[in-house]
């Protein structure tokens, strides 16, 4: 029952993932981070530091400290590509015998393939860790333009770090396994817009029956997050040196107090509309402390990075351009990379394509939920994925008032199982109809009907003695089994409904929509309901008192009836705070007309003796309206 | 001869009883297979649960003992900047009244974070190490403080036994 690991083994950072329970679950690394930096360092003392370690010394270390290094995977030295990215990185780049790119550390010659490994190693170690259990097996992500050698280096890479890659798969495809997209219409076309921090990729997918082809790929290596912090931290410099004519380009800690601020202030920018940026004592003169407060507002920095946004759309066109597409004739846009969360950026890709993109699932982990998916399908967790499936609406049954009583809340993973107990409404009630519902209203008759049976044989009882239960039971493929059961006579009868009664989609979410549209309505409903309840209640024990007690006096008696109809005018105008003081109104009458009230001591009256109000059982049912007590309602041979 | 020479109408019982075993066979097969999979079905499933449960506890404890961690590290950046303040203190400022009242927020703030359990991380003289400190620069030494921490940008914390953020320090590399 091994698991296999779904690794997105990234140009900057790397997130790793796994199926448990049948959901994929990204998996932090020992220092409690979902992301882990790709880095690698052989520190002065010759130690090995993998990940934000690593990062903390490359200032110190910079030809001992590798990053990027999936830049050189699976190339030649000899390649325009590398000769361009070498310029770029401070660590020594060599040429095997067979031409591949290798690093030079600590005097040795490193195979690319070498150094991603010990990132895999790291991220195995950590995930093995974290589950309790050894990982042999894994899947990796490559971008959909990495060639032959590109991918096999990388499975190179997977297997010197201890793991069986069972499988290579695109970044955009699992993106697009991600959100599900395999699971719906098929030739369907999807472009995947994927902005990191370092590097843009746009890939157009085709789907059908359940492979996924790359029509094409375009993309940027150079543009990513970063470039839009660093027009943020230029921006801030420029104020800056306007203001108090100091130039913070060589001064090191303000430029990292200013990274870490711009970074910081563009995040926040993407949901609040203007933020602040405030580095007290971020440099000095001949005068004292300066300090840095600018005020960034949205607008601005959409205009500070206009040509970046822009910039990413030209690949966009070309990859459309190759794969012989127009922009209109794509079906869904999924959105990777954690910079994609900038509203513009959002606004620009869906003015393109004119369409919303899919941007639920965290931008940073979908492309390693991607691969947890297509882990687990390889690792035999399918069972789990496919067959877990879940009741789409609130499943329960109507109680007195047309009040909908939920039994099983929407979104309950099946099979489930409950059980409640209802009882009658009226006195001698011989059977009770339930009434299968499924929806989010309050009222039964806004929800879907799907189907009704009555139990019948009920012994003659007061009403709310007889204890009938209410069993629901789904089983694995949404078929409901309504049952109810007289636990008295143990006479039962039931339903089988298939749950699959024609709600598609989006009806489904209509449904769920509306729900929250008249949830405020609905609650006042219910609350009206209730409170009428509580009225009615009183209101018949009120009668009640009034008919059999011939000791009551004329004022009592006339006081009542003019509390009571107080009472009935209130419930007319379904008034609730007419409503809530009938109610107290009528707790005094009653109380006052129950105090006079003295047991029978000869044997030719029938009544039962005292008992507290609520429980006064009434041999004729009540007049209009049915109790919140009368929970099955319609009861037959009355 | 024999019985199907003088009644060929009447099938052979054997052959019949044959076959019949034979498909039961190939059933309860079949049946077998499927039990097996519904075994290491609910297996896997019961397995995971017992897993995350015990992720959970585990996860749980932890998350209480350092749920103040996110909002100390908020914090720290205030605390920052109130260092920043204190250390440009100029003669001027230090005698003036309004100092001595406003000396004492950077000790009440420090009470705090005392009383959460974060404590700093030693810099200066200390040997680099990337699990505590974050070198932003180096600067020319000699032998002697090559790969010693020769100054402090920003404050470093622990929370506990955990880094809660590292030092930003300046680092001594003999050339």
């Amino acid at each position: 029952m091994a698991k296999v690991l779904g690794i997105d083994l990234g140009t900057t950072n790397s997130v790793i993932a796994v199926i448990e329970g049948g959901e994929p679950t990204i998996i932090p690394n020992a220092e409690g981070q979902r992301l882990t930096p790709s880095v690698v360092a052989f520190s002065k003392t010759g130690e090995r530091l993998v990940g934000q370690v690593a990062k903390r010394q490359a200032v110190l270390n910079p030809e001992q400290t590798v990053f990027s290094a999936k830049r050189f995977m699976g190339r030649k030295l000899s390649d325009a590509t590398v000769q361009r990215d070498k310029l770029m990185v401070p660590y020594r780049l060599a040429a095997a015998e067979n031409g591949d790119v290798t690093v030079t550390l600590t005097g040795r010659n490193y195979a690319i393939p070498e150094i991603s490994a010990m990132v895999l190693q790291k991220l195995k170690l950590d995930a093995e860790a974290y589950l309790g259990e050894a990982i042999t097996q894994a899947v990796i992500t490559v971008p959909a333009y990495f060639n032959d050698a590109q991918r096999q280096a990388t499975k190179d890479a997977g297997r010197i770090a201890g793991l069986e890659v069972l499988r290579i798969i695109n970044e955009p495809t699992a993106s697009a396994l991600a959100y599900g997209i395999a699971n719906r219409v098929n030739n369907q076309t999807i472009v995947v817009y994927d902005m990191g921090g370092g590097t843009f990729d746009v890939s157009i997918l085709e789907l059908n029956d359940d492979v996924y082809e790359v029509k094409s790929t375009n993309g940027d290596t150079h543009l990513g997050g970063d470039d839009f912090d660093e027009r943020i931290v230029h921006h801030l410099m420029d104020v800056f040196q306007r203001d108090s004519g100091i130039d913070l380009q060589n001064d090191r800690t303000a430029l990292q107090r200013m990274r870490e601020a711009a970074e910081k202030a563009k995040m926040e920018l993407s949901s609040l509309l203007k933020t602040e940026i405030n580095l007290p004592f971020i440099s000095a003169d001949a005068n004292g402390p300066r300090h840095l407060a600018v005020e960034l507002s949205r607008a601005k920095l959409e205009a500070l990075t206009a040509d970046l946004v822009e910039r990413s759309l030209t690949p966009v066109r070309q990859a459309l351009l190759d794969a012989g597409l127009r922009a209109g004739e794509i079906d869904a846009v999924v959105l990777v990379g954690g910079q994609t969360r900038m509203p513009a950026i959002q606004d620009a890709v869906r003015g393109f394509f004119g369409k919303e993109p899919q941007k639920g699932i965290n931008p940073d982990e979908v492309v390693a939920i991607g691969a947890a998916i297509q882990a687990g399908v390889l690792a035999g967790d399918v069972s789990n994925i496919l067959l877990l499936d879940v009741t789409p609406l609130t499943l329960g049954i109507e109680t007195s008032g047309g009040v909908m009583t939920p039994l099983i809340p929407r979104n309950s993973t099946l099979p489930t199982f409950k059980s409640q107990v209802f009882s009658t409404a009226t006195d001698n009630q011989a059977a009770v109809e339930i009434h299968v519902l499924q929806g989010e209203r309050a009222e039964a008759r806004h929800n879907k009907s799907l189907g009704t049976f009555v139990l019948d044989g009920i012994p003659a009882a007061p009403r709310g003695a007889p204890q009938i239960e209410v069993t629901f039971d789904i089983d694995a493929d949404g078929i409901i089994n309504a049952s109810a059961r007289d636990k008295a006579t143990d006479r039962e009868q039931h339903i089988t409904i298939t749950a699959a009664s024609g709600l598609t989609q989006t009806e489904v979410d209509q449904m769920v929509h509306a729900a929250t549209l008249f949830a405020d309505e609905d609650r006042r409903k219910r609350d009206v309901l209730a409170l009428q309840n509580q009225i009615d209640s009183l209101m018949y024990s009120a009668q009640r008192a009034l008919r059999n007690d011939p000791t009551i006096s004329a004022e009592r008696r006339a006081n009542a009836e003019a509390r009571l109809h107080e009472a009935q005018q209130a419930i007319d105008r379904a008034d609730p705070v007419a409503i809530q003081t009938a109610i107290v109104e009528m707790t005094m009458v009653v109380h006052d007309l129950q105090n006079k009230h003295r047991p029978a001591p000869t044997p030719t009256s029938n009544e039962t003796g005292r008992l507290p109000v609520i429980d006064d059982e009434p041999a004729v049912a009540p007049a209009k309206r049915l109790s919140l007590r009368d929970l099955l309602r319609r009861g037959r041979n009355e | 001869m024999t019985d199907a020479q003088t009644n060929p109408n009447q099938e052979n019982p054997t052959t019949q009883e044959v076959i019949d075993v034979a498909s039961l066979q190939a059933r309860i097969e079949a049946l077998e297979k499927e039990v097996s999979e519904h075994k290491d079905a609910y297996l896997r499933a019961t397995a995971d649960y017992k897993n995350l449960k015990r992720r959970y506890d585990t996860e749980r404890i932890e998350l209480i003992g350092r749920a103040s961690a996110a909002v100390l590290l908020k914090l720290l950046p205030v605390v920052d900047d109130l260092n920043r303040a204190m250390s440009s203190v100029t003669a001027e400022v230090a005698g003036s009244l309004w100092y001595g009242g406003f000396k004492l927020i950077p000790n009440k703030l420090q009470q705090l974070l005392d009383s959460e359990g974060v404590t700093t991380i030693a810099t200066v003289d200390s040997a680099f190490d990337p699990n505590l400190h974050e070198a932003i620069a180096y600067e020319p030494s000699d032998a002697a403080h090559d790969g010693l921490v020769v100054a402090e940008l920003q404050r470093g914390y622990l929370l506990r036994d955990k880094v809660l953020r590292p030092a930003m320090v300046k680092v001594g590399k003999a050339e």
